[in-house]
């Protein structure tokens, strides 16, 4: 393990009944990096992020922090400690309003309500602050669900299909802020299947497929490996 | 190309906020219309008033010649429309029964080789037959939610984003299997933001702000310079 790695996940295993969902991944990531997690429908990724964030315990392998181990720790423990993570589909408090979602994260982990403010901003949700999170369209609620985790001050932030449903011209914009985010120092695992999104992003990619790392490394050479192109790809 | 869907002068929203101002847009028999626009733009909202589950406040909807704008939901369905919203599977039930359920007004030996054709084209979805619906992986969901439409047999299915959230391979598949169906009189009207599901399409629309900004086939989207580069940004996806 380098030094300065942030978030290490070492053999993590869950299965479900007899689908093994996530089988033996390890990774690691340093503060300001970004690593792209891509793999075929059902391959385990959302699993994966699902142990790493607490919202699983896994059967197997450890999650460490900074070092000390985390494994098994609940979500809401792990956001004060610094780990956050956005959804697939994102579940606001329809009846209260963007403000008040975001301001709720930032006091359940003893940020400032300024924190709450910034996220918005960073996000540019701050004219749409006042109306109800019920009110938003796709595109926004998945922002919301970003500030939502941003207020909480994450030094590692996983980032599940951000992307999904999002134009050309709203991705171009999303990347740019991730990319953001990496210069401040978080450390970003992102999810996603658009592989032109990730590229502006980041070199770095681990493949899944049925719950195993297939592929570790370049994304330019992912895109060249037989398997990763038979399983994920497609001809 | 005879006419299946004619929408004229179509306005909706809801409650005081009117989303939608003067849409006019047809479908014909065996033709693929895809229709774009951001986030925001009415996509949504304009899919839901054609079948009717959002308000429509104003304008005409022709299917097959016939007045349907006042019709129950059921009552076009039953007409041969289908519709697949973004996340349209049941989770508590079976991947199976989810197949079944799409097809209730079809025979069972029609919706039998349906489903068996379905996991052919889709073996990695054939283990989780006897799964919960609510079992599958966020896109495998979405693979069902496309079949389950088709199941029915309808003449015009109305999509709402298939592609989002589907590997590549997958957006691929998905894009064969509604070819195939096309070659088998089945017309589509399509909200994506994946410019992949251009190849499918035979005609454009562009709807921005709740109205109607283009209208025109692939080659002319193209050859429009301000709408490309409005909508398709510069970095190319």
């Amino acid at each position: 393990m380098s030094s300065e790695a942030v978030l290490v996940a070492r053999d993590l295993g869950k299965s479900f009944a007899s689908l093994k969902a996530v089988d033996g991944i390890s990774l690691e990531l340093s503060s300001g990096e970004i690593m792209g997690l891509v793999g075929p429908n059902g391959s385990g990724k959302t699993t994966l992020v699902n142990l790493v964030s607490g919202l699983y315990r896994p059967d197997r392998g450890e999650v460490l922090l900074g070092g000390h181990p985390v494994t098994g720790l609940a979500p809401h423990r792990l956001a004060r400690l610094g780990l956050n993570r956005t959804f697939q589909v994102p579940k606001p408090l329809h009846t209260l309003t963007v403000r008040e979602n975001v301001e709720l994260a930032a006091f359940y982990t003893g940020q400032r309500p300024e924190e709450a403010e910034r996220a918005l901003d960073f996000t540019g949700l701050a004219s749409l602050a006042d109306r109800p999170a019920g009110s938003l369209n796709v595109g926004q609620q998945k922002l919301l669900d970003l500030a939502r985790a941003l207020a909480t001050r994450p030094r590692i932030l996983l980032v599940d299909e951000l992307g999904a449903g999002l134009g050309p011209k709203e991705l171009d914009e999303v990347a740019e802020k991730l990319l953001l985010l990496a210069q401040s120092g978080i450390a970003l695992l992102v999810v996603e299947h658009l592989l032109a999104f990730l590229n502006q992003l980041t070199s770095r990619v681990l493949v899944m497929n049925a719950g195993m790392k297939i592929f570790e490394g370049n994304l330019a050479a992912a895109a060249e490996d037989p398997l990763v192109v038979e399983v994920f790809l497609g001809g | 190309m005879p006419t299946l869907l004619e929408i004229t002068g179509l306005a909706g929203g809801y409650g005081p906020l009117q989303v939608l101002w003067d849409v006019a847009l047809n479908v014909g028999e065996s033709e693929n219309v895809v229709l774009l626009g951001p986030n925001g733009a009415g996509k949504t909202t304009l899919l839901k008033t054609l079948v009717g589950l959002a308000r429509l406040r104003q304008g005409e909807i022709l299917f097959q010649g016939r007045r349907i704008e006042r019709l129950r939901t059921d009552e076009k369905i039953r007409l041969g429309i289908a519709f697949m919203t973004e996340m349209g599977v049941f989770t508590n039930l079976s991947v199976e029964e989810n197949l079944f359920l799409g097809g209730y007004q079809q025979s069972r030996e029609t919706v039998r080789g349906r489903i068996d054709e379905f996991f052919a084209l889709f073996p990695d979805l054939a283990p989780h037959r006897r799964h919960l619906a609510g079992a599958l992986s966020g896109g495998q969901r979405k693979m069902l939610g496309v079949v389950k439409a088709l199941m029915a047999s309808p003449r015009l299915v109305i999509m709402d984003e298939p592609s989002s959230g589907l590997s590549p391979r997958y957006v691929g598949e998905v894009i064969k299997m509604l070819a195939r169906f096309r070659t088998q009189g089945v017309s589509f009207l399509i909200a994506e933001q994946n410019v992949k599901f251009l190849d499918l399409a035979d005609r454009v629309y562009v709807l921005d702000g709740g109205r109607i900004s283009f209208s025109g086939t692939v080659e002319e989207l193209k050859a429009d310079k301000a709408i490309h580069e409005a909508y398709f940004g510069l970095k190319g996806h």
